[in-house]
């Protein structure tokens, strides 16, 4: 663990550019070849104003921005959302072993997908709104599990994540059962792995708001994530309530995730592992920590969704991506845990 | 002056503590002496507002603790808690400096003069050297006095300590009580829970007995501390023995 606060702040700017990097090549891999130097034409064309309908017909242009530019930008949220979440579910739980599916969003949400699939002829607007609204509705139960059980206890607050996970999974199979095998089942299937293949700009629109409203409001409670993970008496003895401030945080990432799950289904493993590979690099001081948590999130979403797309001719679901690099990284840092910053 | 009045507390209708009354003032070491289990613990979570009493009131001087809001409650009374490892491992100035937590407004952070703070209370207690040191790998003394730190930066009149020197050794439990009772002679009040008679006689000013959750007796060390009222706390037979160089030694005699 790194105790030097100037080095640990030139790590968090290598991590931006990193980042910046990234997200640059993003835009430029895929299926279909972007060459830069033609797309800076058009753009150089754009902005003087000459010959716009030429540009707007224009194939590189039409595959940049309406589907290489929304993409990059969703997944770079996305990452960037579970990464912060994963961290802030980490500290109030205080168990590092704690991701951000702990209270049953994501079961919720993919429910909320199965239902709006086998309920619409795939009306993506009811689907989306769906999904949202059960990721709410099941962290939503998973809360009032707790509180009716041990008043807002966190080990309560666990087991009424893992039951509501597991009465959700039950429901997407009945649906998943009942769906026609022919017309229905194979999009559930599909959708539940998780992808960013059907991103336009109509979801960016949608989970945007959330996920940078979520994202600041987590940023300026970052000094909160430290003493919140002293555990509650001394987080109150410090002056903090507790409970009030972890229910601010469960609601507002409860929000972001369920916004993302919703457009992108299931992305398992970022939200984590990236937790501690910030804690690796940086230490746990949240202020640092968090921040790093997630420009590497959203980093090597990044990554991991070119190879989806780039990898093979058809796209691969992200989540088989996250997880086949995500699970034997965690063994790793389970195995030399001694470094990675907690106990 | 912090004071109990009448405090009861119950855990899921199981009453732990009954008409609890003491007090403590600024510049006093006030510690609270009885058997596991006998209410300890809930008198000084009660004393943080952690718990609210089911009856009685703490107050701060004046006011009721329940018309104050738990950042004025920690601006004024602080917890020492026994000395522990963290979930993730913070740099020990970065912990220390959380004392500064109930002046911060909200969103706001830690500034450059909190970490000054941070630092001249490790000088006070003498652990500067262990600032960037990592929390989790100190030992249970160094951690103790750490807590002991955040406490000081938190600046607070009264500081609350459950059993501060359970976990230390017998020559740290002896430098341990010597620093809080230094704090106590600098003007803050020490409220502790400890189980070594010994300690209290020797450094406490005044002692709460507690049996089964009632005060069995409080007021001057020397004339709570006899062994018909020790007998009685903790249900052994005790002897008060002050044949050692004039320092009273407490002796437990025969389990009965």
């Amino acid at each position: 663990m790194s105790l030097s606060k100037e080095k640990d702040i030139v790590k968090l700017w290598s991590v931006a550019v990193l980042l910046v990097v990234i997200f640059t090549l993003s835009l430029f891999l895929g299926r279909y070849n972007i060459p830069p130097l033609e797309l800076l034409e058009l753009i150089r064309k754009l902005i003087t104003g000459q010959s716009t309908i030429e540009v707007a017909t224009d194939n590189v242009w039409t595959v940049f921005y309406y589907i290489r530019l929304p993409r990059v930008i969703l997944v770079t949220g996305v990452g960037a959302v579970l990464a912060i979440t994963g961290t802030a579910y980490q500290s109030i739980f205080r168990n590092p072993l704690v991701s951000p599916d702990l209270l049953g969003v994501s079961a919720g949400s993919c429910f909320g997908v199965a239902l709006g699939m086998v309920l619409t002829d795939n009306s993506l607007t009811t689907i989306y709104l769906l999904a949202f609204i059960f990721g709410v509705v099941a962290v939503g139960l998973a809360y009032f599990i707790a509180v009716f059980g041990k008043g807002e206890d966190i080990m309560m607050m666990v087991l009424g994540g893992i039951l509501v996970t597991s009465l959700f999974n039950a429901s997407i199979s009945i649906l998943k059962y009942l769906a026609d095998p022919y017309e229905k089942l194979p999009g559930i299937v599909f959708w539940l792995m998780g992808g960013f293949s059907r991103t336009g700009w109509s979801e960016v629109k949608f989970t945007l708001p959330f996920m940078v409203l979520g994202i600041t409001i987590i940023y300026i409670l970052r000094w909160y994530l430290n003493v919140l993970s002293m555990g509650e008496e001394e987080a109150i003895s410090l002056g903090v309530d507790a409970k009030a401030l972890r229910l601010v945080i469960i609601v507002i990432t409860t929000l972001m995730v369920a916004a993302a799950v919703a457009t992108t289904g299931q992305v398992t493993w970022i939200g984590l592992v990236v937790p501690h590979i910030a804690r690796y690099l940086i230490g746990s001081d949240h202020r640092l920590m968090l921040p790093t948590a997630a420009l590497l999130g959203s980093t090597l979403l990044l990554l991991m969704d070119n190879l989806a797309r780039c990898l093979t001719t058809v796209e691969i679901p992200i989540s088989i991506i996250t997880a086949f690099l995500g699970a034997p990284f965690f063994a790793y840092l389970l195995i030399s845990r001694q470094e990675s910053g907690w106990n | 002056m912090l004071k109990a009045t009448d405090i009861s507390y119950a855990y899921h209708k199981e009453k732990v503590i009954t008409d609890v009354n003491f007090a403590v003032k600024e510049g006093e070491f006030v510690t609270l002496l009885g058997a596991n289990g006998s209410g300890k613990t809930t008198i000084l979570k009660c004393l943080n507002g952690i718990l609210r009493p089911d009856e009685g009131e703490v107050y701060l001087d004046e006011s009721r603790f329940d018309e104050l809001s738990r950042k004025e409650i920690a601006c004024h009374v602080s917890r020492v808690p026994q000395e522990h490892t963290t979930v993730f491992s913070y740099r020990t100035l970065d912990l220390v400096v959380m004392g500064v937590t109930p002046y911060l407004s909200f969103g706001s952070q830690p500034q450059k003069e909190d970490y000054q703070r941070g630092r001249d209370m490790l000088r006070r207690l003498g652990i500067l050297h262990l600032a960037n040191r990592s929390y989790n790998q100190l030992s249970g003394g160094e951690r103790q006095l750490v807590l002991i730190a955040r406490a000081l930066v938190q600046d607070t009149d009264y500081l609350v300590m459950d059993e501060p020197t359970s976990h230390l050794d017998f020559k740290n439990q002896h430098l341990l009580m010597t620093e809080i009772k230094g704090l106590t002679q600098q003007g803050k009040g020490v409220v502790t829970a400890l189980h070594d008679p010994n300690l209290a006689l020797k450094f406490c000013d005044k002692v709460v007995l507690i049996k089964e959750g009632r005060v069995l007796d409080w007021g001057q060390t020397e004339e709570v501390m006899t062994s018909k009222n020790l007998e009685s706390a903790y249900g052994i037979d005790m002897v008060v023995d002050n044949a050692t160089k004039n320092i009273e030694v407490v002796l437990a005699e025969k389990v009965s």
